[in-house]
């Protein structure tokens, strides 16, 4: 295994410009004239993309990285696909991650844990996911989905458009009810009045009072019923019942104001 | 298979025929050669690496009458011993006329300019890559797709417990999944270069 590893720095070596001469040449005969051992260089540039998409580069190693490695329009490309990857691949995974129900398992010992925690002066857990950082993964994954520049997930899309107004008080119309097949999206079409904003953040809201999360990054478009804000949500994150969503202007200087209301059903 | 420009017919025949005595598998060799050789040149930072290459495969051909006959053995080591020098040829050019717009005798600036259709290749890309995953089989897509989820958080050890799933040790895992992304990259290649009609790098 020992032996190995230092294949692997020496490869990776050589793969960020630090191999004097006589190194570097005996690694570029032996990658083409040694099938397994150019799969194993190959592989490790691959590695090294990761690394360096990952943030794990050391300043040096990111410029010699970005010199030798992305100097051509090809190997660009092949960050791009790399980069790609990633995202399409957190995307299918939010359409096919467990109901948010089971998080409930997490709650009450979660909660002991804590006190216990409190009571001992304990810090580390292990294996529980904390709340906080499952959220703002999903916040994370939502502002990708909702990116206009990448493409629309290729599981089933549920569409519909939503108009502003409460469903409470007298004579207001039910709210729009939607039934949502498990690892499918739901597309809400958010129809905006009279309103000259360019940036939006939407907050979804469990009807009582529960902020589920929130969606960065919203621009508006023409659409058949008229000016909309799109919004992609994973169905697993909206689990059966009521729902309100507060849309907000986001200003140039970053300031946020509340611009429309819409509520919504998720039935079974 | 494209006959190298500034190569015969027949030079070219005759350095195929040196890879291989078999037609086919030495077009094959060919071309595996050529994308090794295009990689070496791109990690030595060469912008040029297809010139470079089809220099490599022209100046062998023309050695081929002088010693394929007496050569023993795999002339891949020698080929890359040409290649080798090429490379060196071409950064001592790239240096040498590296502060002026265009080289004496028309040669091409060390330093050309970034293509105009790198813009908007993020989506294109994204685009390709979709068109290309519904090529792989289910099993392949779903463990390619899987072996890139996010290690952080709940998904710390993720490759670990796919490689426990599927049986296999890590490192066949890593394989496996290498040969997939090769097979994907080639195809969003061709998409790209399909999308934008047919232009290359």
């Amino acid at each position: 295994m020992k032996a190995v590893n230092e294949e692997e720095r020496r490869i990776r070596r050589f793969l960020l410009g630090y191999s004097d001469e006589a190194e570097r040449e005996r690694v570029e005969e032996r990658f083409v004239t040694d099938r397994e051992y150019q799969e194993k260089v190959l592989i490790s540039e691959e590695d090294l993309m990761e690394d360096y998409l990952d943030g794990k580069l050391s300043d040096e190693e990111h410029r010699m990285f970005e010199t030798r490695l992305l100097a051509t329009p090809r190997q660009r490309r092949r960050l791009a696909v790399a980069r790609s990857v990633r995202e399409y691949a957190a995307i299918e995974a939010a359409a096919h991650s467990p109901p948010v129900s089971s998080r409930r398992r997490y709650i009450l010992p979660l909660a002991a844990a804590l006190l216990i925690c409190f009571g001992l002066g304990v810090v580390k857990f292990a294996g529980w996911p904390p709340w906080g950082s499952r959220r703002a993964a999903d916040e994370r994954l939502l502002e990708q989905l909702n990116d206009a520049s990448r493409a629309r997930p290729t599981a089933q899309i549920l569409s519909a458009v939503v108009r502003p107004g409460s469903s409470r008080g007298a004579g207001a119309s039910p709210p729009l009810s939607l039934s949502p097949p498990p690892d499918s999206f739901v597309e809400l079409l958010l129809v905006l009045v009279g309103d000259g904003h360019e940036n939006f953040r939407a907050v979804v809201w469990r009807a009582r009072g529960e902020e589920q999360f929130a969606v960065r990054g919203l621009r508006p478009r023409a659409a058949e019923a008229g000016k909309v804000v799109p919004v992609i949500i994973p169905a697993r994150l909206l689990p059966r019942g009521e729902y309100q969503l507060i849309l907000n202007g986001v200003n140039a200087d970053g300031s946020e104001g509340e611009v429309a209301a819409y509520s919504f059903e998720i039935g079974g | 298979m494209v006959k190298q420009r500034g190569m015969t017919k027949e030079m070219f025949e005759g350095l195929l025929a040196w890879l291989d005595p078999d037609r086919e598998r030495a077009g094959q060799r060919y071309e595996e050669l050529r994308r090794s050789l295009i990689r070496i040149f791109t990690w030595r930072g060469c912008v040029d690496a297809e010139d470079l290459a089809d220099e490599t495969f022209n100046r062998a051909a023309e050695k081929v009458p002088e010693v394929g006959e007496s050569y023993s053995g795999d002339p891949t080591p020698y080929i890359y011993a040409i290649a080798n020098r090429v490379a060196k040829e071409g950064l001592r050019r790239a240096q040498l006329y590296e502060h002026f717009e265009e080289g004496p005798m028309g040669w091409p600036s060390p330093h050309p300019e970034e293509p105009p259709q790198e813009e908007g290749q993020a989506e294109r890309v994204s685009e390709c890559l979709k068109r290309c995953l519904q090529e792989l089989t289910d099993e392949q897509r779903s463990i390619f797709l899987r072996y890139h989820l996010e290690e952080t958080g709940p998904k710390i050890g993720n490759r670990k417990n796919l490689a426990a799933q599927l049986g296999i040790a890590q490192n066949t895992l890593r394989v496996r999944v290498h040969r997939t992304r090769a097979a994907l990259e080639e195809c969003i290649e061709r998409c790209l270069g399909q999308a934008a009609g047919g232009e290359t790098d």
